[in-house]
């Protein structure tokens, strides 16, 4: 199954990683960033041993590392780290 | 073992032969236009050959290249022959459940950090709306106050860890 990454709007660049951390595709900003793979790796690991609710079933379906005018996006699905870098474009204006 | 120890044993020995005065000879002697035809394992040098010396030294050479073969462990040659797939994985479960055996007496346990299952489709949480300002605002606030929080922890002295016991 291809997963169309380089379709995301705002993308920048993608990853496709297994679950031991090999790159299986990549592309854009990202492409063949193992460092940055081997420390994605790692988030999720973490974040996969946080529990959400009582309910050890609940899992996250996203991760969102946040920059001034980008981030990260991270899910996980068949065995395999996706993560997408776009541009930040806050979806609401600041209301402080 | 006794094959290392015969080949342990003899090492000076051999070296003395092949080291000694010869260490100065020309390898390749230019009146003697003969091919060097000395089988592996020949000591004595051919008679019909002018110099001896030559044969000598060949059959030095082939002394050295025969330790060298009788000494060499050739790992392909024996082991080569190629585990079928069936067998490899059979070993290689057999291995870890005797890792796991040690290992969970000792209390640690030996487990493959795997990631959860995950969505269906990365594609649509990938191109999701990206979280709003007012969420990210909370987290590093929450962040701010949980490491602000690590720092002022402080031991507070009231009694002494150590106590004497049972000193008159």
């Amino acid at each position: 199954m291809t997963v169309p990454l380089d379709r995301i709007p705002d993308s920048l660049g993608y990853l496709v990683l297994a679950d031991d951390g090999a790159v299986i595709n990549s592309g854009g900003d990202l492409e063949n960033n193992e460092d940055i793979a081997k420390l994605f790796l790692q988030m999720v690991h973490t974040a996969s041993r946080i529990p959400l609710s009582s309910s050890k079933k609940d899992k996250y379906r996203k991760i969102s590392v946040v920059w001034d005018n980008f981030m990260y996006v991270i899910t996980v699905s068949q065995h395999k780290v996706f993560i997408s870098k776009r541009k930040y474009i806050p979806p609401d204006p600041v209301t402080a | 073992m006794g094959c290392c120890e015969s080949c342990f044993g003899d090492q000076a020995k051999d070296y003395d032969r092949i080291d000694g005065p010869r260490e100065t000879d020309p390898l390749i002697n230019p009146a003697n236009g003969q091919p060097t035809t000395q089988q592996f394992g020949e000591s004595i040098p051919q008679p019909s050959i002018p110099q001896p010396k030559q044969g000598d030294e060949v059959s030095a050479l082939t002394r050295i290249l025969q330790k060298t073969a009788s000494d060499t462990v050739d790992v392909a040659a024996t082991e080569g022959r190629g585990i079928e797939q069936r067998e490899f994985n059979d070993k290689a479960k057999q291995y870890s459940n005797k890792v796991n055996m040690v290992l969970s007496s000792s209390g640690k346990r030996y487990s493959k950090q795997s990631i959860p299952n995950g969505v269906t489709a990365p594609q649509i949480i990938l191109a999701s709306q990206p979280i709003s300002v007012a969420d990210v605002d909370l987290i590093s606030t929450a962040a701010l106050k949980a490491s602000q929080a690590l720092k002022d922890v402080k031991v507070e002295h009231k009694e002494d860890l150590v106590v004497p016991f049972g000193v008159p």
